[in-house]
């Protein structure tokens, strides 16, 4: 089923880049080819290739169980607050949150995650600023 | 003989220069750290990695767009490592597609649109064999050949 659906977006892909490609516009002076032909061979092999997928599928995968995903929906929140953060808050702070975060999700002991995070984003914020000379702030200007 | 021996010297030579040795100076300290990386256990490898990368980008770029793309690349790899799509043809496409159009519009332009230059020299006619045969021998060689050990997670 996994296969299916991932032949099933493939083509889908294939053919909305199809589409695009008709949409190129050949200029005045031009190669004989032109650049719309490139485009229709790689969107057809895809979608014939898709196809195939879909005709004749592997065996399912080991999808990890629902608790595995939670935590993986987690840290990708994590990680997309981080990249917001990032601006407004300067470097420290937010990297030392992120990284006790997913610390504590790999090994639960909250001491070990905590003093992770702060002994990283202060370490590598030296390594970064002073031995790297990138130009980052540590805290909200 | 005495020309070996002068060649030998001249390796010595840029072997033992002081940038050389500088540099196996630096290379022995990073190699050091980097290989302590791994006994730091998989919480502190995976925590030094994560701000690493976003830093890379974020002093390249300045902007959280790229970041989320990151982000959501990196789910994506998860998700087609997980259906064992092979990563290798993924990686050549990115890398090699932009060149194969440009050469092939390129080799229009020189034969005026005649689609028989792609056989035209026996080099390209023995690229095109051995194209052919490597995409096609794996279906029959399957029986023989072993199974790629696939990546573990």
């Amino acid at each position: 089923m996994s296969d299916r659906i991932f032949g099933f977006i493939i083509a889908i892909v294939a053919l909305a880049f199809f589409a695009s490609a008709t949409q190129l516009e050949t200029p005045f002076i031009s190669d004989p080819v032109g650049p719309k032909l490139f485009p229709y061979l790689v969107s057809l092999i895809a979608f014939m290739a898709a196809l195939l997928i879909m005709y004749k599928p592997d065996d399912e995968p080991q999808w990890p169980k629902l608790k595995m995903f939670l935590r993986i929906i987690i840290a990708m929140i994590v990680l997309v607050i981080y990249a917001y953060l990032l601006r407004p808050l300067g470097f420290i702070i937010p990297t030392m949150l992120a990284t006790a975060i997913l610390s504590y999700q790999i090994n639960a002991r909250i001491l070990f995650s905590v003093m992770t995070g702060i002994l990283l984003a202060i370490g590598l914020f030296v390594i970064f600023k002073y031995g790297l000379n990138l130009g980052l702030y540590a805290f909200p200007k | 003989m005495i020309d070996l021996l002068n060649n030998l010297m001249l390796g010595f030579n840029v072997a033992l220069s002081p940038t050389t040795l500088m540099l196996a100076c630096v290379g022995c300290v990073l190699g050091t750290i980097i290989g302590a990386l791994p006994g730091l256990g998989p919480s502190n490898g995976v925590a030094i990695l994560i701000p690493i990368s976003f830093v890379g980008i974020y002093s390249l770029s300045g902007s959280h767009f790229d970041l989320l793309l990151m982000i959501g690349f990196g789910f994506m790899g998860y998700l087609l490592r997980k259906i064992e799509v092979p990563l290798v043809p993924i990686i050549l496409g990115i890398l090699l597609g932009n060149h194969m159009e440009v050469s092939l519009r390129r080799a229009m332009v020189l034969s005026d649109g005649n689609w028989t230059y792609l056989l035209s020299s026996p080099i390209a006619i023995g690229l095109w064999l051995a194209a052919i045969i490597g995409f096609i021998a794996p279906i029959f060689l399957q029986q023989l050949l072993k199974k790629p050990q696939l990546h573990s997670d």
